[in-house]
């Protein structure tokens, strides 16, 4: 939509941070507490994905492939996932803070998820992350009717978000110390501040397709919410159905962020983030953004994950302490823009 | 291209915003709205865009029902230039004129050559061609409603609205705003403040009060003392310009 920056640079932006991509999840991969050669860890990851019949040692195999490398895909898919929901609800809110935990849409789908999880909520019928998906729903209902009936809502909107974050985190404290016992509730709150550990490849798949469908839905709107600059009536009279297409992209949202939820836990402020550095590389047409700003957020997660790894020696950090401590400044950063600028 | 508002009504919250107004304009015809603040005149202009659902009567294009239209075909022969326009977004002059060109293109479509013409006809109609890669923070108010204009001609519109486009604009930007206004080809509805402006810049006016049409005409027709008395409540004089012939308003306190 907006070719500012020129053709080239724009692929050459792309191509670094894919190839940076796979060099970061290589990286992942051969960092951990067992030590393993780095030629081990590329025949591992070459065997694994079936180009390579090299005899490996099956421990060192099965570490790298099994354990380490379906960890690693999982950040980066949760990376580009969450970092793909804040650009859509910033786009769609016209709300520079707007991203799925700062909503508290990641509450509610941990509330929905730990309901199943611990009250077997729908009697087995529904999985985790269909409750994980409830809940990300319901939150989004009180977010939006807390900040309804106000047009210029944009603080509204984000106090809404910090309501229902209270509200949902509540709920979920609540279940936990009623209904979990002491080993179900550590682990638990080790999750609910977002974890990698413990994730396999089927995992992977469920964010792999959930994650890539997404894009694609998003990309497919991409243009309309280019229409969303200057607000709702402009995008209607530039043609776009507003309802519909906000419906659409709120659900899509819901459901990412309730499928990675449900994996990792409830991961904060990738999205709210990685839009504002895409932006600042690439520019606001959102046809360049939204792949610039998956590649980014999975680049970053990825690094976040290997830091929460190597940073306290023999320990791991859940990720969403790292992704806080570097997400939480920024967030002042562009409250006090934000700010600056109005 | 042709616009009508047959009866149109529009209630809000038990409200009547709107209540039964009839209007036509015809192809190049500019039609001046004024009436005073809560009169009606955004609300009947959203009416006309197919913003908002009418709660009775219908808005035609060129005699056929607006609801039969898409919403991208409405946008395609209908742009509207709102009172105030904001964003967040860092955009540029040109890449808020290309937004024009959204209802023309398909979702995946590259940018085609028509676009590129339309975009630069719009920056040229505006006076914006010197501006294009200028900030929109950094741009002045008469500044971006240019841009906003150019934007609004990149959807190759039959019909334009503009919402009180020259409120915080200072003279010489109303009169260059109006005056490039009125130099295009479209079927222009203006909503206006500005009395001598609205006489000045519109081939008609109609006026709204309360939701209703009072009065409709030629500028010198309908701009009377006691039209203006009874719905500003303001004293005025009334005179023919010698200097542009149009009607002149002296308010009288």
């Amino acid at each position: 939509m907006f070719p500012s920056k020129s053709a080239l640079t724009l692929w050459a932006v792309f191509l670094a941070a894919a190839l940076l991509l796979c060099v970061n999840i290589v990286l992942a991969a051969s960092i951990g507490e067992m030590r393993i050669p780095f030629m081990v860890t590329l025949q591992s990851i070459a065997h694994g994905l079936g180009v390579s019949d090299v005899s490996l040692d099956p421990i060192q195999q099965g570490i790298i492939w099994q354990y380490r490398m379906s960890r690693a895909l999982i950040a980066a898919f949760s990376g580009a996932g969450l970092a793909l929901c804040g650009v859509v609800l910033q786009a769609l809110l016209r709300n520079a803070l707007a991203e799925p935990y700062v909503l508290g849409v990641s509450a509610g789908a941990s509330t929905g998820a730990v309901s199943v999880m611990l009250l077997g909520v729908g009697g087995g019928a529904i999985g985790v992350s269909a409750g994980a998906f409830l809940g990300a729903l319901m939150a989004f209902a009180v977010v939006m009717f807390l900040a309804s009936g106000v047009r210029r809502g944009v603080t509204r909107v984000i106090l809404a978000g910090v309501a229902a974050a209270q509200l949902f985190n509540a709920i979920t404290a609540w279940l936990v110390s009623t209904s979990a016992n002491a080993e179900q509730s550590r682990s638990i709150m080790f999750w609910l501040l977002g974890s990698l550990g413990g994730v396999r490849w089927p995992d992977v798949e469920l964010a792999a397709i959930v994650v890539s469908a997404g894009f694609v839905l998003c990309f497919y709107f991409a243009r309309t919410m280019d229409a969303f600059a200057f607000g709702e009536d402009a995008a209607a009279s530039l043609g776009v159905s507003v309802r519909g297409v906000r419906a659409v992209l709120l659900i899509l949202t819901a459901l990412i962020t309730a499928t990675l939820v449900s994996i990792v836990g409830a991961v904060g402020f990738v999205g709210l983030v990685i839009p504002h550095a895409a932006r600042f590389l690439i520019g606001p047409g959102h046809v360049r953004l939204l792949p610039a700003t998956a590649l980014i957020g999975a680049n970053f997660m990825v690094l976040s994950d290997i830091v929460s790894r190597v940073i306290v020696a023999q320990q791991t950090l859940p990720i969403g302490v790292v992704t806080a401590l570097f997400g939480a400044p920024a967030f002042a950063l562009i409250l006090y823009r934000v700010r600056t600028e109005e | 291209m042709n616009i009508e508002g047959r009866e149109l009504s529009w209630i809000r919250q038990h409200e009547r915003i709107v209540d039964g107004v009839t209007l036509t304009v015809g192809p190049g015809e500019t039609l001046g709205l004024i009436g005073p603040n809560g009169s009606g005149k955004s609300s009947l202009l959203h009416l006309l865009a197919g913003l908002r659902r009418p709660s009775s009567g219908r808005v035609y294009l060129d005699h056929e029902p607006i609801d039969g239209f898409s919403r991208r075909q409405v946008a395609q022969k209908v742009a509207l230039v709102a009172q105030h326009s904001t964003t967040d977004a860092d955009l540029r002059v040109e890449e808020v004129v290309r937004l024009g060109r959204i209802p023309h293109r398909g979702p995946l479509q590259g940018w085609t050559q028509s676009d590129v013409e339309h975009v630069e006809q719009a920056l040229v109609q505006a006076g914006l061609v010197a501006l294009r890669h200028r900030r929109w923070h950094t741009l002045s108010g008469g500044e971006r409603q240019r841009t906003q204009l150019a934007r609004a001609m990149a959807q190759q519109p039959g019909v334009l609205l503009l919402d009180e486009p020259t409120n915080h604009l200072d003279i010489q930007h109303q009169l260059d705003l109006l005056t490039r206004v009125r130099a295009l080809a479209t079927s222009n509805i203006i909503a206006l403040h500005d009395l001598n402006l609205a006489a000045m810049f519109c081939d008609r006016l109609v006026v709204l009060s309360e939701g209703r049409l009072v009065a409709q005409g030629a500028p010198e027709d309908v701009l009377t003392p006691a039209l203006i008395w009874r719905i500003y409540g303001v004293d005025a004089a009334v005179e023919r310009s010698p200097h542009h012939g149009k009607a002149q308003i002296h308010y009288l306190v």
